[in-house]
């Protein structure tokens, strides 16, 4: 368990972290663009958890902690807003949904 | 008693003036004179309680301080207003004035096409009578200049009351220009005075007093004369003196009661009252005092010639109110400081009366103003003839009536004053001036026979059959009447067997004046001189104008060109158009033309295109509501701060 230093845990992170951002930025249904925010913020609190271990300190896994508190708040709203405009629209595809388009 | 209720002086007009404004064309007459009056009416029993409080003891001063409410720098301005007999007795006689005035005007606007504008009336009224107030009351300077700006407002927005006529809407901005370029002259007057003082720069108007008469020097080297000299000329712009009077007789475009509260008895005199609270600034130099009485003598003079020739009633009473103000200002320079404020005093009362009877008269002839087609009104109105009479006597200084005293006074003293040190500042001696004065006295008697005599005496030649006015209108002009007889109590003379005046021995240590020398005999001698003097012009005017007169006729066969000349008023409102209204004029349209047309409208409308083009390309591009895109710029957002913090 000790074995694992800090520098595999972040590469960890990283390839999470990427594969969020390239998730939201390349994919148009709203629900996988949600989803991949989710692996964002997980990434992050891998590399929290990570840090706290390796410099022997609770402050990031409080972060951690603090993360997913707001991360489940964040679900419960974007959740109830994805189902409200999917009822409304019958659409989750990002490409009809450009109501604000200048 | 509670030294804060010192503001609800301003503060109840200012309260009435809110809600008038608030309920705007709705109000009726009734409500609106009902509402202004009231307000004066308690401000008159504040001040007069006031009065009777700063006289319980010598020295008795009330101060009311709200703390500062301007600074810059190290110098501060408090919103502080201080009561002493100067100042109360002042607050008394505007808010008495005032209130007297408003119950006129209750019967007066009685225009039915004009209710919507009844509210906006009275309001203005009170607003003003507001901002008297703060003048007459403040403190430091810069709250007076507060007041001093309010009542300019005031008198814009009822000189052109009547705005769908072009030509009151003229005079009101007329009127509000002349007296901006007179307030100039006070704001540059306290920023030097400021700069002068340096360290010890105050607007207080007491702390001034205290660290100029400790430390003169503070002025010196001329910066006394500059500072005075910006003074008179702020001075000339409200109170109408040579150089800045004409805007007056134009503001006769306003209803009458305006034309007598802020014309005649009030707003006029705060040129007057601006160097009486700051006559100790003036004493530093003696040309300054030169210059007052220079200018108060030649205004006199010659408003009273042009008072001569008007056809228009108002018109007359206003070339007679810039006289008496010149008066006024040959007091203040002679350094009779007490006198000039005597004769502001029963100028009030005597001048509002004379306005108030003309109202009057016009009320009854429908605002038909040209004394041609009037004339015998004495037997049609009895009322108001016998008030017109009173204010004659009293104007024209008949034994007994306020004027005679007052005019005495300020007259006697400029002939009792010291030559030297007028003369040695190079200014026409005292007795120079002095004769002026008298002058304009007799010039005085004439124009107001002319009046008296073209107006309520002989035959009728009007087409309307005017009667008396009613209650409303009559009871406020008895009462004035009552002052204009009786105000000379306010100061008799020591011939007459009193010790000193009251005026004299109470409000004139706050002026810098000594209680005055006993001249006795002499004063009385010169004072029945003048009295009998003005008679034998009364007597010169009833064969002039009286019937069977020739009247104008005789004059203009005696000088002609002279009579042409001061009939077209001097020809002064356009010598001031051609030296400053037309190169005005001239460079606006040569920059509307050379500046707005050639430049500005060409570049405006490509800086405009270009705005468009950003702001469509921004829309287009930008904001499509693609949120992909959206969240593309924030990922190159991030990268970017990422970058710049593994670069820092």
């Amino acid at each position: 368990m000790s074995s694992i230093g800090l520098l595999p845990v972040l590469l960890v992170s990283l390839v999470l972290f990427t594969l969020g951002v390239v998730g939201v930025l390349v994919r148009r249904n709203l629900l996988v663009v949600f989803m991949c925010l989710e692996l964002m913020l997980n990434a992050v609190n891998l590399a929290f958890v990570g840090f706290a271990r390796a410099r022997v300190d609770m402050d990031g896994q409080v972060a951690a902690l603090f993360v997913m508190a707001v991360a489940a708040a964040e679900v419960a709203v974007g959740l109830a807003l994805l189902i409200l405009l999917f009822r409304t629209r019958r659409t989750t595809h990002l490409d009809d949904l450009r109501l604000l388009g200048g | 008693m509670d030294s804060t209720l010192l503001w609800t002086l301003p503060g109840l007009p200012l309260a009435g003036a809110l809600i008038l404004f608030a309920s705007g064309r709705r109000a009726s007459r009734r409500f609106a004179a009902g509402v202004a009056t009231g307000a004066a009416l308690l401000a008159l029993g504040v001040a007069a309680w006031t009065l009777a409080a700063t006289l319980s003891g010598p020295g008795a001063r009330i101060v009311a301080d709200l703390g500062p409410w301007f600074a810059a720098g190290t110098v501060g301005a408090r919103a502080v207003l201080a009561a002493d007999p100067l100042t109360a007795s002042m607050a008394v006689m505007v808010a008495g004035v005032g209130s007297l005035i408003l119950a006129f005007s209750a019967g007066y606007m009685d225009d039915p096409e004009d209710r919507p504008g009844m509210a906006r009336f009275f309001a203005a009224m009170d607003l003003f009578l507001a901002s008297m107030l703060l003048l007459v009351l403040a403190d430091d300077l810069l709250l007076l200049f507060v007041g001093w700006e309010g009542v300019g407002v005031c008198s814009w927005l009822l000189i052109g009351y009547w705005f769908r006529e072009p030509a009151n809407a003229a005079a009101g901005r007329k009127a509000f220009v002349v007296n901006r370029i007179g307030d100039a002259g006070l704001v540059l007057a306290l920023a030097l005075l400021l700069g002068a003082l340096g360290p010890r720069a105050t607007l207080r108007i007491p702390d001034l007093q205290a660290v100029l008469a400790a430390d003169p020097g503070l002025l010196g080297g001329g910066a006394a004369t500059v500072v005075g000299l910006l003074l008179l000329f702020a001075a000339t712009g409200k109170s109408a003196q040579i150089p800045l009077y004409t805007w007056l007789p134009d503001a006769m475009a306003g209803p009458t009661p305006v034309s007598a509260l802020i014309h005649a008895a009030t707003m006029v005199t705060a040129g007057a009252w601006l160097l009486l609270r700051l006559h100790f600034v003036l004493a530093l130099s003696p040309a300054v005092l030169g210059a007052v009485a220079t200018v108060g003598a030649a205004t006199a003079l010659w408003a009273g010639l042009l008072a001569l020739f008007p056809h228009d009633l108002k018109r007359v009473l206003a070339y007679s109110t810039i006289s008496q103000l010149g008066l006024l200002f040959l007091g203040i320079g002679v350094g009779a400081a007490t006198a000039a404020y005597f004769h502001l005093l029963t100028h009030a009362f005597f001048k509002a009366l004379l306005f108030l009877a003309a109202g009057s008269v016009l009320h009854a002839l429908h605002h038909e103003q040209d004394i041609r087609r009037m004339g015998g009104l004495a037997r049609r109105m009895p009322w108001t003839g016998a008030a017109f009479l009173v204010g004659f006597l009293a104007i024209v200084g008949f034994p007994g009536f306020s004027g005679f005293f007052s005019k005495d006074a300020v007259l006697f003293a400029a002939l009792a004053a010291e030559p030297t040190a007028l003369g040695a500042a190079g200014f026409p001696l005292p007795v120079l001036l002095w004769a002026a004065g008298c002058l304009a006295a007799l010039l005085t008697a004439l124009y107001m026979s002319r009046l008296l005599l073209l107006v309520f005496l002989g035959r009728y030649r009007g087409d309307r059959e005017p009667g008396e006015s009613g209650p409303v209108l009559v009871a406020p002009l008895v009462v004035l009447a009552a002052l204009a007889l009786a105000g000379g109590v306010l100061d008799l003379p020591s011939w007459i067997g009193v010790e000193a005046g009251w005026l004299s021995s109470r409000v004139g240590p706050l002026l810098g004046d000594a209680v005055p020398a006993h001249h006795g005999a002499m004063e009385a001698a010169f004072a029945l001189a003048l009295a009998l003097a003005s008679l034998a012009v009364m007597a010169g005017a009833w064969r002039l104008w009286g019937t069977g007169g020739r009247g104008a006729a005789a004059i203009k066969a005696l000088l002609p060109s002279t009579a042409a000349f001061l009939a077209a008023r001097g020809r002064v409102d356009e010598l001031y158009d051609a030296i400053a209204v037309r190169p005005a004029r001239a460079l606006a349209s040569a920059l509307a033309v050379r500046v707005e047309d050639a430049g500005v409208q060409r570049l405006a409308p490509g800086a405009a295109a270009l705005l468009r083009a950003a702001g469509t390309w921004n829309g287009r591009v930008l904001q499509r509501g693609h949120l992909p895109d959206y969240a593309l710029w924030i990922a190159l957002g991030a990268g970017v701060l990422v970058l710049l913090a593994a670069v820092g």
